[in-house]
């Protein structure tokens, strides 16, 4: 007898005419388009898969759709392969490569198909019982072990050449899943003129109506199938997705769809991507995902050739291919028969239907009367084979067994509703008796379930719930026209009576759980250890866990836990499911924002100058800032001590765009900032600026910068770079929420302006060239003076203001004429060797003069600690003072701001440093402080940073330690006061 | 006499046409002058009647003279001619008379234009919002995020055309993701001067 699979002569919803060439393996084959993975290597013959997860046991193919556990293959090859797919869903296309999983060296013959023999050590929390002890192994022993041991499938290495993308929708009704119930609610709310979404996993639509022969309106179903899907699409406020799958339920009813745009052929056309990830935003859901049929509990039950019987009936009829060439049926319930039927209908023999009742409901067509044998009241005990099934041992009541021939068993344990989505809007499903299996109750507002998802099985029931559902959701959304027509006539049929089989009189290896290779004995052995709650037991054993989230297993290893717990199903409950319902690629969860497009850039207005004179950028936020301008041959260090150098001896210009920008109007608007700072504005004469420190609510410093007074009712304030947009915020709250009657507006101007420090000795000079006619004296324009002006049709602003120390502009000119004023003002400074300084130098210039930036703001200090405290006005009120008053936070031993600076010039300081008195014995000595910002100052010859450090001013002068225990570093530094260079000012003033 | 050249945002940008009729059309529309009209406290109705402005919250106002875009009660984006140098914001301004105040903004903000009937789609990729047209009509705005990136989002008719106001320094990084949304379709970016 010849066993395994084949393509009958006719039928199936493929294309017989044209040919499809693929391998599994190594070994090619043909298939026909309409075929799925399975069903080509099905209709080749091909029985064996894959091999298990644990025991490395051959396995074959269970089911017929995302639900399978078995047959996982590796797709494609170099940088698309994709690990752990189902061959189920796989539409094959030409040249499609899939291999086998888990096996070694051929799926034929796995060495590691040895793990079956130590099976009895591999039981429940093997890997916690075994892995204990020492210690010691735990990270350099067992988890390089266990992580080898683990997994399915290899990555690829290479970088996805594909792209993924994300999309957004809105409707009133989704309906998930097309099949009877589902078609039958999108088509009813979509005729009420809502907009309706319909999302199929399949290539195609139907459901079960597209698996088996039933007849609609006394015609092969799928004619009803194609018209209701041609309505749809005819219509402009539907529209229907297949392909893509509901893989997670949100709260608002938002629901995430999953849509594979090119996965069924081998490279996605141009512009295309890959997958899609849909952020649906429904008013209404409605949950018509179907039923999965459940495997029955046997021994051997993990054989090749043991199936669902739905899933055999589906490859006949779908795909014109039966999965053996004698194949027995085992049901607890009617269902079972179709499956007999179908076959008979196709020509193909039956062996047996083995009933565990006594007695079947009304079927429609008599087995006995077709030649089909038929055992009553007998289960399934084992079945018989080594690679794949040969046969099936039975027993009766009288414990009488039989083996019957066959190279296929087709099993239907009963329907688990798909209650998925259902438990992801966080209500649990409940068990029913009647159909022995757990069902959704009662929904989340906005959401509903129809059809055999909850739990009503005939075709008419299923069409007159998906109607219902569907009037009921479009009315609930809004759309409250009645539905009109009849629904569509089917036969009147009776789902029948269920006898609830679980664990019964087997023998040998009873898999509850294929995927992770769970058996009975697992989930009963961890039960006795304790773990009899399901979440425990899940974790404990891995039932359910892994790809197929236990869609085919997880109502058995329930009821073979409640049974070792002597307890009713309903007691033992279901564990939560999450999202998501089937495995995501992470690209797909990524979608554009990868590589170079994980996050947006900024650029400031100078970018095409940096870009063209070396710069060397740091992204600074999102903003890409010049670091440094390498000269050849620099390293980072030189070119950033050259730039140094040359703005304290003659003149740079640093950009400095990115600081925020805030333009502040109104007759209250000294008064607004008056209240946000600690320092005093109301004075501040027109063409001034100063310099201002802001708190935190909490009595921390926030923010600082220079604001400058443009107008009577003028202001414009600068902030830090990375607090621009919060220091907005902060504005906005206090203006709207808690100073209501100031009159004051504002609002950003950072990217109206473009601005760089024209710094260094010869500053003047270049800027007086560059501004010809403009009187740029020190009368004129004095330290924190304004000025605005226009040169050839440019508006210019000028701030004398310094962050480097020396004498200094600030210059900002609208955005657009950045890089013409940037070039002007270079130009100008030729003369004078000028060079471009980025943000190290920058950094250096700030730390000799004592400037606190980023480093030294971090939201734990003071203004006090920072130096700043003298600002503070005592006779004012302004955000953060009260809170700025509390003990802990004016206590005298605060660290507070102080330099440090290596004693032997050959030491180099590491910021995050701590500092101690003494050079050893530091691990019992709390930290008297620590360093901020460091560099290795050209000013001063050495290292230098700035730190906080207890008792600050007190310790200047005297020696500490400054330890860096990740480098095992000790350097001895001397105190001193932060200002290292040019301590009273006098070359800012110049 | 403005005699220095400014650059755009997206000089660094090539712009192509494509081979057979395009779907979409993206544009980079340049010399518009912006300004942030602000209402003072308690002017909002007395500013937006005075320049004639919609108090409708997400729908423009267009004028002969502006386009005005509403940011928050009382603040909107204007749009118009006449000079990127501060000129418009002082018309403005003298408009506006003691109700409000106005920020020159126009080398602050980039203008990006996305038309055709695909723009849904193409928007969608990143755009949140329900543009249906069954619900929302020309004259909409609203501001929001896509790609990270804040814009301020106008229908400027059914065909459609959407305008696409984003801040400067992220102008090219967001006309990067628009190129990209719009790959699968066949689409045409091109430079619109209206200064």
């Amino acid at each position: 007898m010849s066993v395994g699979g084949k393509r009958l002569a006719q039928g199936g919803a493929i294309d017989r005419d044209n040919t499809i060439d693929f391998t599994f393996d190594g070994v090619s084959y043909q298939g026909h388009p309409g075929d799925t993975l399975a069903s080509a290597l099905l209709a080749n013959g091909v029985r064996l898969f894959g091999r298990s997860f644990k025991y490395h046991r051959p396995r074959g193919l269970l089911g017929i759709g995302f639900e399978e556990p078995n047959a996982l293959v590796e797709l494609r090859s170099g940088a698309r392969t994709e690990a752990n797919t189902r061959a189920t869903g796989i539409e094959i296309f030409n040249g499609l490569v899939a291999s086998s999983q888990n096996r070694f060296p051929s799926l034929g013959f796995d060495l590691l198909g040895v793990n079956q023999l130590f099976g009895r050590f591999f039981t429940a929390g093997f890997y916690y019982k075994t892995f204990m002890w020492p210690a010691a192994f735990w990270e350099p022993v067992y988890e390089k072990l266990i992580r080898r041991a683990a997994g399915l499938g290899t990555a690829s290495r290479e970088s996805d050449p594909d792209h993924y993308e994300h999309s957004h929708a809105h409707c009133d009704v989704l309906v998930v899943g097309a099949g009877p119930s589902g078609l039958m609610a999108a088509l009813t709310a979509a005729l009420t003129g809502a907009r309706v979404m319909l999302l199929e996993d399949r290539a195609w639509v139907g459901g079960m109506l597209a698996l088996e022969g039933q007849l609609i309106e006394g015609a092969p179903a799928e004619k009803w199938v194609d018209a209701v899907l041609h309505q749809l699409q005819s219509m402009d406020n539907v529209r229907v997705m297949t392909r893509t799958t509901a893989v997670g339920v949100y709260d608002h009813n938002v629901v995430v769809g999953l849509q594979r745009v090119a996965d069924h052929i081998a490279v996605p056309g141009k512009g295309d991507p890959r997958q899609r990830l849909w952020i649906l935003r429904a008013k209404q859901t409605v949950f018509t995902a179907g039923a999965i049929e459940r495997p029955m509990l046997f021994g051997n039950n993990d054989l090749p050739g043991v199936m669902l019987a739905s899933a055999v009936r589906g490859y006949v009829h779908r795909f014109g291919v039966t999965p053996g060439r004698l194949i027995t049926i085992v049901t607890t319930n009617d269902d079972g028969y179709n499956t007999a039927f179908a076959l008979h209908e196709a020509g193909e023999p039956v062996a047996a239907i083995v009933d565990a009742r006594a007695s079947a409901g009304e079927l429609r067509l008599d087995p006995e009367a077709l030649g089909i044998k038929v055992h009553r009241a007998c289960l399934p005990v084992k079945a018989v084979g080594w690679q794949s099934v040969k046969g099936l041992v039975i027993e009766n009541e009288q414990q009488q067994r039989t083996t019957i021939d066959c190279d296929c068993i087709a099993v239907s344990g009963g329907f688990n509703p798909d209650v998925n989505l259902y438990s992801q809007t966080g209500r649990s499903p409940v068990w029913n008796e009647a159909i022995a299996a757990f069902m959704p109750a009662e929904h989340r507002p906005g959401s509903q379930s129809a059809g055999a998802c909850n739990g009503t099985y005939s075709l008419a029931e299923c069409l007159s719930a998906g109607a219902a559902c569907g009037a009921q959701a479009a009315a609930a959304a809004g759309f409250d026209k009645a539905p009109s027509g009849a629904l569509p006539a089917v036969p009147a049929t009776d789902t029948g009576t269920i006898l609830a089989v679980w664990h019964g009189r087997s023998e040998g290896k009873v898999f509850v759980d294929l995927q992770n290779d769970v058996t009975a004995q697992d989930v009963t052995l961890a039960e006795q250890e304790g773990y009899v709650s399901v979440e425990h037991t899940k974790r404990y054993t891995t039932l359910g866990m892994a790809t197929d989230q236990g869609k085919t297993s997880n109502v058995n290893g329930i009821a073979v836990l409640a049974a070792a717990r002597g307890e009713a199903i309903q007691n033992v409950g279901t564990t939560r499911y999450r999202p998501p319902t089937v495995p995501v690629a992470i690209g797909a969860f990524a979608g554009h924002e990868r590589g170079k497009n994980f996050q947006p850039f900024r650029k400031t207005a100078f970018h095409q100058w940096n870009v063209e004179n070396g710069a060397v950028f740091v992204e600074a936020g999102q903003w890409l800032r010049a670091r440094y301008y390498p000269l050849p041959g620099e390293d980072i260090m030189a070119a950033l001590k050259r730039e140094a150098k040359q703005v304290r001896e003659s003149v740079g210009m640093c950009d400095v765009s990115t600081l925020g920008k805030i333009e502040i109007f109104g007759p209250d608007a000294a008064e607004f900032l008056n209240r946000l700072y600690i320092n005093n504005w109301l004075k501040l004469p027109v063409g001034k600026a100063r310099y201002g420190v802001m708190l935190r609510e909490d009595g921390h410093v926030y923010d600082d910068g220079t604001t400058s007074r443009l107008g009577e009712d003028h202001f414009f304030m600068t902030t830090t770079t990375v607090n621009a947009a919060g220091v907005l915020a902060h504005m906005d709250y206090h203006s709207q929420v808690v100073w209501p009657e100031l009159d004051v507006v504002f609002c950003s101007a950072t990217e109206q302006w473009g601005g760089f420090a024209l710094a260094g000795p010869n500053s003047r000079s270049v800027l007086q060239k560059a501004l010809p006619g403009v009187d740029v004296s020190d009368e004129a324009l004095p330290f924190m003076g304004v000025l605005s002006t226009s040169v050839d049709g440019m508006p210019v602003r000028i701030f004398r203001i310094s962050f480097s120390g020396e004498l200094a502009f600030e210059i900002n000119v609208p955005w657009g004429y950045g890089v013409a004023a940037w070039e002007r003002f270079f130009a100008a400074g030729e003369e004078h060797s000028i060079i471009a300084y980025g943000t190290e130098a920058l950094t250096v210039l700030r730390i000799e003069k004592g400037h606190a930036a980023g480093q030294e703001l971090d939201g734990r200090t003071t203004a006090t600690d920072l130096g700043l405290g003298r600002m503070a006005s005592k006779t004012k009120s302004f955000v953060g003072q009260p809170m700025s008053q509390r003990a802990g936070m004016i206590a005298a031993d605060r660290p507070s701001l102080v330099g440090v600076k290596v004693v032997d010039s050959n030491d180099r300081l590491r910021g995050g440093a701590h500092l101690f008195d003494r050079a050893d014995d530091v691990d019992s000595r709390g930290s008297m402080g620590w360093v901020t910002s460091v560099t290795d100052s050209p000013a001063m010859g050495r290292w230098i940073a700035l730190a906080f450090l207890k008792n600050g001013s007190d310790n200047i002068g005297k020696r500490f330690y400054a330890h860096y225990p990740l480098k095992s570093e000790v350097v001895e530094v001397e105190v001193c006061s932060p200002h290292f260079f040019d301590p009273d000012g006098e070359r800012l003033r110049g | 006499m403005a005699n220095t050249p400014i650059r755009n945002p997206l000089d660094a940008v090539t712009f192509t046409t494509a081979e057979y009729q395009p779907d979409i059309v993206l544009s980079d529309v340049r010399g518009k002058s912006f300004c942030q009209l602000m209402a003072r406290r308690g002017k909002a109705d007395e500013l937006a009647q005075r320049m004639g402005i919609s108090t409708a919250p997400g729908q423009s106002t267009v004028t002969e003279a502006y386009t005005a875009l509403p940011l928050s009660p009382g603040q909107w984006l204007m749009i118009g001619d006449g000079g990127r140098d501060g000129e418009f914001t002082q018309t403005i301004t003298g408009q506006a008379g003691d109700a409000g105040y106005a920020s020159e903004q126009s080398h602050a903000r980039t203008l990006l234009r996305i038309q055709g009937l695909l723009a849904y789609d193409v928007l969608a990729k990143g755009v949140r919002l329900d543009l249906d047209p069954l619900h929302v009509p020309v004259g909409f705005v609203a501001q929001t995020v896509a790609a990270q990136v804040g814009l301020t989002l106008h229908k400027v008719d059914d065909q459609p055309t959407f305008d696409l106001i984003v801040y400067a320094g992220f102008a090219e990084s967001f006309w990067h993701w628009l190129v990209d949304a719009s790959e699968e379709y066949t689409v045409d970016t091109t430079v619109i001067d209206q200064g």
